[in-house]
């Protein structure tokens, strides 16, 4: 089984499965272009990633291994956000900031899985929450002006009627 | 009162602003702890961060309680992110599009609320309008409205016209919900009009298919025939002879009505003159 080794921003090297590593798109595009060499074996840089990301992101990675490809954004479903897996749920029990790095790093890798469900998660935090809990929850300073506020409110009111 | 600026990491994330630990104290720090102070920072930024860590961990063990309260308090908001804010700074206006294309309705008007830049995302991202054309998709409800009503707002503008302003969408929403609750309303109350047709079959009467749209209704018989129906006046504008069993679906567009019959055959008419343009048998 073929390996690669990934490099992160701090110079730390992963050895990883090949066919797991093609899980994202951006590095299977660079082996693509660079041509797979058996004999040596390649470094693939990435130097948007930092060494504890990667971490994570070679974990989800090896767990989701036997995936099935995730369709193309299937306009015609409806977008859930209550089907996160519970191994999912467990691994992204990690504080904001490195929730966040997490979706730079699904971004830039290119591993639509991740990234959808990084974003669901953050979904989960805003849904159903009144706008002050939604700036409790991400420490968000009220910019609007009282008198925008009560106008917005007004055409908003809409929603109060159920 | 005092408020001690503490200085923000590397990544100019939101700066903790707490009032000092102490609330008593007036005089500034000792100049001795200044020196010492500096001397172990020094010796801190040269650790790895396993080390700084390590340290830290060691340094919270000797604290009391009320020192453990005290920088609980420092530490959370350095935990938190605002992703909606962060990520257009980072040219990552998708990606955080992305997470709010995840809300339902209310949350998403709650979400308009938080602050400026959650109201501009939501505005220019025109996520109100691509949240009415995920209902029309996955809602025949939602799409039966917007067919009557609005579908050339919806999904690629007409060639030369412009999609309207995220306003529109944002107001559409809500008249929208209101229509859909009065036609259940009317149901539930039985505030609906009847108009009946009678198909005037002169045996085997039944209607087993039919469709329409605002102007005609298509029914499909057990006569062997196609009857079509004007919508206004409820009068039978043409009746398509050729199936020798009863007509048992239809679906037609604005070319062909296409019929299967019990008589095992397909047929396909022209919608506007109701001509025969070919028959397929479908049996074996």
């Amino acid at each position: 089984m073929p390996n690669i080794k990934l490099q992160s921003s701090d110079g730390e090297t992963f050895e990883v499965d090949v066919e797991i590593a093609k899980c994202s798109v951006t590095i299977k595009t660079m082996l693509e272009d660079l041509g797979m060499d058996d004999e040596e074996e390649e470094v693939v840089p990435l130097p948007n990633v930092n060494s504890a990301i990667l971490r994570k992101v070679i974990q989800w990675a090896t767990y989701h291994k036997d995936d099935p490809p995730p369709p193309e954004d299937d306009e015609n479903k409806e977008k859930r956000t209550d089907d996160i897996s519970s191994w999912d749920a467990d691994f992204l029990k990690v504080d904001q900031g490195t929730l966040f790095e997490l979706i730079l790093a699904a971004n830039y890798l290119d591993i639509k899985g991740l990234l959808d469900v990084t974003c669901k998660t953050v979904a989960n935090m805003i849904k159903g929450k009144a706008p002050e809990e939604i700036r409790k929850t991400f420490n968000i300073k009220n910019d609007f002006t009282a008198s925008k506020k009560s106008r917005f409110v007004e055409e908003n009111e809409w929603c109060e009627e159920k | 009162m005092e408020i001690t600026r503490l200085t923000a990491s590397e990544n100019n994330y939101p700066m903790t602003i707490l009032p000092p630990y102490d609330t008593a104290r007036k005089k500034e720090p000792s100049a001795t702890f200044n020196t010492e102070r500096e001397a172990c920072l020094k010796y801190f930024e040269k650790w790895s961060e396993t080390d700084q860590v390590e340290f830290v961990e060691n340094l919270l063990a000797r604290m009391c309680h009320y020192q453990h309260g005290h920088i609980n308090c420092y530490l959370k908001p350095m935990l938190q992110r605002d992703f909606i804010s962060l990520l257009p700074k980072k040219g990552l206006d998708h990606v955080a599009e992305h997470i709010l294309s995840y809300l339902d309705a209310d949350s998403l008007r709650n979400a308009e609320l938080v602050c400026k830049e959650w109201f501009r995302v939501i505005s220019e991202g025109m996520l109100w309008k691509k949240l009415i054309e995920r209902k029309v998709r996955t809602d025949t409800l939602w799409r039966g409205l917007a067919e009557r009503r609005m579908i050339q707002y919806l999904f690629k503008p007409r060639p030369g016209e412009n999609h309207r302003p995220h306003d529109f969408y944002r107001f559409l929403y809500p008249q929208i919900i209101r229509d859909i609750d009065s036609i259940e309303s009317n149901w539930r109350n039985g505030k609906h009009v009847l108009q009946r047709i009678n198909c005037r079959s002169e045996n085997s009467k039944g209607v087993y298919c039919l469709q329409y749209d605002d102007q005609k209704i298509v029914s499909g018989l057990r006569d062997n025939t196609i009857k079509v129906w004007d919508r206004s006046t409820l009068q039978c504008t043409k009746v398509l002879i050729g199936h020798t069993g009863s007509v048992l679906c239809l679906q037609y567009d604005d070319k062909v009505i296409i019929s299967g019959s019990s008589d095992s055959t397909v047929r396909v008419w022209n919608v506007n003159t109701g001509g025969d343009i070919h028959h397929a048998d479908t049996s074996l």
